[in-house]
């Protein structure tokens, strides 16, 4: 049977939580709500998934001990920004498999300044020996150096990339759960102090605490509205970060997933694809199949500024925040509240197909894990 | 300063940076360490410091002439200014606590 996702829900993203809401709590925030939104009570949970840079030394099965959830079926994530559809791919498979009936997908960060350093500094052993020391604080640099490729092959400027966050912020400003709600200019945009050039504030992904969760059942129960998972592709280290972090997985990845789900791109009614930055959004938004005739300025002008179609209309994580792990589910959550009709003010209308992908886990120089999902609304 | 070591392939010559448990390009375990000293200058940029007041941290993204890309520091008090002027810039290459260090000229 194939999988269905019944609920979804975020755990409040804020960029300085008071002490007492640690991840731990962010997480069972999350699952509790989305637990609700199904209409599944806690004790038919059988399935846990987890993702999480910050729950140490806690891990997945300390949770289902703290939930009282018992399990047939249990996985922890360490995929970052594509972590989100790991789990969904697994998880999948373990419905279809009888493995499980009822499964919880959740992750979830609380950051204070302390704790974003030293995640970012010890993200892995290539981080830690050769990136750290330089110093690199963080990505962002990693990611300037992508947009100076990207922007000198398509001849892009500033004022190019600068529509992904203004159309996003202006998404945000009906999403009550995004952090960034208020207007954006483009000369807001260009004026931001800098980070690392070209990059600049509104750039980079802004750092929040938060959790998110979704329940995934093997059919939609009669009466609820779900959003059911056509296909689902990965691509995990496809070039030994050899290659230029321009060029892809998504462009072999995206046509694949269209094939195996029987869609067109034009068939998609809105995405979440992940904006860590605008470069990356732009880029999975292309390889993906959404700029129709390849004109990237035109899809970003026209298309994404003028049209308003809705790509990341909850803000994106650019508006929204970037809570950790959680980031790897924020557009599966954005999803499924859109093909579910519970987007309020930002719904699109008669949105039946959505389009999500991952992206991270940069293990030195850029995103070494990939995934794109296609759901489709189940009417209850 | 010590050499900046990539990890090179006795199989088939393919270079790696950083360093690999078996080649990418062949599957090989039999790898060495080689000194990369030299390489381009592809992208540059100029990092904001986290503590106001400090000093921007000049990077670089080099192709060294052994092949992998490294993620370098660009060092030289003149080198601030230049950023990103120096992209297509030759660089010298040696290696400061595992972390790739990058010096303008041959
Ligand atoms: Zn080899």
């Amino acid at each position: 049977m194939g999988a269905v996702i019944t609920g979804a829900a975020e755990a409040r993203y804020e960029r300085h939580p008071p002490p007492e809401r640690t991840t731990e709590r962010l997480i069972v925030a999350a699952v509790l709500a989305a637990l609700e939104d199904a209409g599944v009570p806690p004790g038919r949970v059988d399935g846990l998934g987890v993702a999480s840079f910050t729950l140490a030394p806690d891990h997945a099965v300390d949770l289902a001990v703290k939930m009282g959830l018992k399990l047939s079926w249990l996985m922890e994530d360490t995929n970052g920004g594509a972590s989100g559809l790991n789990m969904l791919q697994h998880a999948a498979r373990a419905i279809e498999a009888g493995d499980a009936e009822t499964i919880v997908l959740c992750a979830g960060d609380r950051f204070d300044t302390e704790t974003l350093h030293r995640v970012s500094d010890s993200y892995n052993v290539f981080t830690r020996d050769h990136l750290a020391p330089l110093p690199l604080y963080g990505p962002n640099a990693l990611f300037a150096f992508v947009t100076r490729r990207h922007a000198r092959e398509h001849g892009l400027e500033r004022e190019d990339y600068a529509c992904i966050p203004l159309a996003q912020r202006r998404w945000a400003a009906a999403n009550p759960g995004a952090v960034y709600r208020g207007p954006l200019t483009l000369a807001d945009y260009l004026s931001a102090p800098v980070v690392a050039p070209p990059l600049r504030r509104f750039d980079c992904v802004p750092v929040v605490s938060g959790a998110d969760a979704v329940v995934l059942t093997g059919g939609a129960p009669a009466g609820r509205r779900g959003a059911a998972l056509l296909g689902l592709r990965t691509a995990i280290n496809p070039d030994s970060q050899e290659g230029d972090g321009i060029a892809t997985a998504f462009r072999e990845l995206g046509p694949e997933l269209f094939v195996t789900s029987g869609l067109r791109p034009e068939d998609v009614d809105c995405a979440c694809v992940y904006d860590d930055y605008p470069v990356m959004a732009l880029i999975q938004a292309a390889d993906l199949g959404l700029v129709e005739d390849g004109d990237l300025r035109r899809f970003l002008h026209r298309r994404l500024l003028e049209e308003r179609w809705p790509l990341n209309t909850s803000g994106g994580m650019l508006s929204a925040g970037q809570a950790g792990a959680a980031g790897g589910l924020h557009g599966l959550v954005e999803a499924v509240r859109q093909l579910r009709g519970q987007a309020g003010e930002r719904q699109v209308a008669g949105a039946e197909v959505a389009l999500v992908s991952g992206y991270g886990m940069v293990a030195y120089r850029h995103g070494a894990c990939h995934n794109a999902a296609l759901l489709s609304r189940v009417a209850g | 300063m010590t050499d900046l070591l990539v990890s090179s392939c006795r199989a088939c010559g393919h270079a790696s940076f950083p360093p690999r448990s078996l080649c990418p390009r062949c599957g090989s375990p039999d790898l060495r360490a080689k000194a990369a000293t030299a390489g381009t200058v592809e992208e540059a940029t100029l990092r904001a410091p986290l503590a106001p007041g400090s000093p921007p941290i000049p990077l670089i993204s080099v192709r060294t002439d052994l092949g992998p890309v490294v993620i370098a520091r660009l060092v030289g008090a003149e080198e601030r200014d230049r950023v990103p002027a120096v992209e297509g810039a030759r660089v010298s290459l040696s290696a400061k606590q595992g972390a790739p260090v990058a010096r303008l000229g041959p």
